[in-house]
């Protein structure tokens, strides 16, 4: 006999345990079949991931494929103060973390022993060697955060042409400014889900939008033509003082700019730890007047214009010369001179008188054909244009000025554009500073090639040029101190008065030398530009003797081939016109 | 009598040996299912780590890239020159052999050296 309370029992558990599965099965029902969009939307949302595919910045090289500036991984060494001191070792981890780091150990304890604070970062921008050290050591409460940084391996070699990226990875002086678009590329994008653990399934990936990596820019700079350039610009604001130098060296045939470098300059890794002026690109960004460097420009036009020939001579009246009423004079007084002798000796006088014999309106002409008064179009941002005034806004007594610098403004790359020209036999090359830009599969997408702009003056007149600066360089000239064993350097020195609150100061100059070699068929322009150098102000003593320490290195290093005999006759022939 | 009972019989097993079949074929499908999915999980956490790794050796990559900067670096160099005690000068024009692939010269030039370029 079963017994009833059994029989009871029995029922209503089955009818609990019944009623609770039909409930559970009905709220199942309900949350499958019934609009719990809200609901079905948080559960979506918890799997569902969406990221982005961060990619680097391209890496920006130099002619020969060095690296300039490139993304690097690194972390932030990070610790957990709670756990360290939990474990009574703050010394022992500060210790050790400060040896491995390089670090003040008060600095890292101070940020270790830091009781109920769960993350403090100890060092940043910690390079993945560095970082596998400290993990090597097992410290307790010891992480790591990684990150990617710009980095330039090189300091502060180039860094007023190359630029940098902030710390949002935009481009903001420089190559990395002009070129940003190129270099940043394009982010991925991937849709997917995870599971439990927060991993991705990949099998449920639902979308993804392969990254464009940015692009990689091969510059026409040398690096060890700019180690050249820099090393000399360094030693120049030791021995002369200035306030600024800065340089150019040019490839004369195709106007690929081999180095550019200013001083005073900055570490391209701690850029937000120098000022404006210093990272002002004064090779571009920087107008002057130019001073005696100018006379080759109205000289050669002068020439071109078969106004003069090399050995006409001019009165150079003993060293000053009234014009429309304003006095003009020379650094040293000269008699006659031909117009060898007026660059060799760099006389105002005879350069104004043949300004005056080629006119206003003609010299106005070829200095907007030379590319004065109009920015270059070189690729870094901040160039400046010049001052060209119109010839209806010269005062008469303007065109001498001119003729001999002033009254003028110009950047030292126009400057050494103009002799450039000379040097290719007339030929004006739009000057660049990037080789060629290559997308991650090896694919060109732009590149530099020589592009003539215009020819302002004939192939003879050039020659003919060439031939006088060369005595610049030589015995009784002016830039003596630029001249290199071996070679003959074709030059002009400049000695520009500075203008302070509107007007000529004595005693502050700019010092320039531009010149190329060998004279005869040049390959390489330098330009050397000193702001205010001291004691020793004129150019031929300072920035001569800089663009030879320059120049020298540079044509051992490119196998610059110095002109013999045979050679020699055949340019000698040219001069005469029997080419 | 018997043999049509037997006869009967077969008739009447026939719809369980057909579900039999389909069922055994639904289990196969799944099996071969689940074998596919098994397979496509595994495939996307090997192409998962293969992403990991190719991730981290592009960062050995680029240090190994920066190592290799460094280390040609002027500074670099001149540091190693110092500490080995070298002192390096560029050399006299007269201890210079070139060789160069032969070059045309100008026309007029390479008359004027009788037929002999200066590259050659």
């Amino acid at each position: 006999m079963i017994d009833r309370g059994y029989i009871w029992r029995t029922t209503f558990v089955a009818v609990v345990l019944l009623s609770v599965w039909a409930g559970l099965a009905a709220r199942l029902g309900f949350l499958h079949l019934g609009k719990n969009e809200s609901l079905k939307n948080r559960v979506r949302n918890m799997r569902t991931v969406e990221e982005k595919i961060l990619v680097g910045r391209g890496r920006i090289l130099d002619r020969n494929g060095q690296l300039l500036a490139l993304d690097l991984p690194v972390r932030t060494v990070c610790v957990d103060p709670l756990v360290v001191l939990s474990n009574g070792q703050a010394q022992a981890v500060s210790a050790q973390l400060a040896r491995v780091l390089q670090l003040p150990p008060e600095q890292v304890y101070g940020r270790v022993n830091r009781p109920g604070r769960r993350y403090e970062p100890v060092a940043r921008l910690v390079r993945e060697e560095v970082a596998a050290e400290v993990a090597r050591l097992r410290l307790p409460g010891v992480f790591f955060e990684p990150l990617t940084t710009r980095y330039y391996p090189h300091a502060s070699a180039a860094c007023h042409a190359l630029g940098f990226s902030n710390k949002e990875g935009v481009g903001s002086a420089g190559i990395e400014q002009r070129w940003d678009s190129l270099l940043k590329g394009r982010p991925g994008l991937r849709q997917s889900e995870r599971d439990g653990r927060r991993h991705e399934i990949y099998t449920r990936r639902t979308l993804e939008i392969e990254p464009q990596e940015g692009a990689d820019i091969y510059l026409t700079l040398d690096l060890n033509i700019q180690h050249f350039v820099e090393k000399a610009l360094d030693a120049a604001m030791t021995n002369f003082h200035p306030k600024a130098a800065w340089a150019i060296v040019e490839d004369v045939r195709t106007g690929a700019i081999l180095a550019m470098a200013s001083r005073p300059a900055y570490d391209l890794n701690e850029y937000n730890q120098t000022d404006a002026d210093t990272r002002l690109n004064r090779a571009v960004g920087v107008n002057f007047e130019p001073g005696s460097v100018f006379k080759v420009g109205v000289v050669a036009a002068a020439l071109n214009e078969g106004l003069i020939s090399t050995n006409d001579l001019f009165d150079c009246e003993n060293g000053m010369w009234f014009y429309a009423g304003r006095p003009l004079r020379d650094f040293h007084p000269y008699g006659t001179l031909d117009v060898t002798g007026i660059l060799r000796k760099s006389s105002n006088i005879g350069a104004a008188k043949i300004a005056v014999m080629l006119g206003p309106e003609r010299l106005y002409r070829y200095l907007k054909s030379y590319g004065l008064g109009a920015p270059t179009g070189i690729e870094v941002p901040g160039e400046e244009t010049g001052i060209l005034n119109p010839v209806a806004r010269w005062a008469k007594v303007d065109i001498t000025r001119i003729a001999m610098g002033h009254s003028i403004a110009v950047t030292a790359l126009q400057m050494l554009n103009v002799l450039c020209c000379i040097g290719n036999d007339g030929f004006l090359m739009k000057t660049h500073l990037v080789r060629k830009v290559v997308d991650k599969d090896g694919v060109v997408l732009r590149e530099n090639k020589p592009e003539a702009l215009t020819r302002p003056i004939t192939e003879r007149t050039a020659a003919l040029m060439r031939h006088m600066l060369a005595e610049v360089t030589r015995e009784g000239g002016t830039g003596t101190r630029a001249a290199i064993a071996g070679y003959n350097v074709a030059g002009k020195t400049g000695t520009a008065e500075k203008i302070v609150d509107g007007r000529y100061v004595k005693n502050e100059n700019v010092s320039s030398f531009m010149g190329m070699l060998p004279a005869e068929r040049p390959e390489i322009g330098i330009i050397v530009v000193l702001d205010n150098p001291q004691p020793l102000r004129t150019g031929g003593v300072t920035a001569g003797p800089v663009f030879a320490t320059i120049a020298e290195p540079v044509a051992h290093y490119l196998d610059i081939r110095p002109v013999d005999a045979a050679e020699m006759a055949y340019y000698d022939k040219i001069l005469l016109g029997q080419p | 009598m018997a043999r049509r009972n037997l006869k009967n019989g077969r008739e009447n097993h026939r719809p369980m040996v057909w579900g039999i079949a389909i069922f055994v074929l639904a289990a196969g499908l799944a099996m071969v299912y689940l074998g596919l999915h098994n397979t496509c999980e595994d495939i996307g956490r090997q192409i998962k780590k293969l992403e990991a790794e190719r991730a981290e050796l592009h960062k050995r990559v680029l240090n190994e890239e920066r190592n290799w900067a460094m280390a040609r670096s002027f500074g670099n160099m001149e540091r190693l020159m110092a500490a080995h005690g070298i002192a390096m000068s560029w050399p006299a024009e007269q201890n210079i052999i070139r060789l160069r692939a032969s070059e045309p010269d100008e026309p007029a030039l390479y008359a004027l050296r009788g037929g002999v370029s200066a590259r050659d």
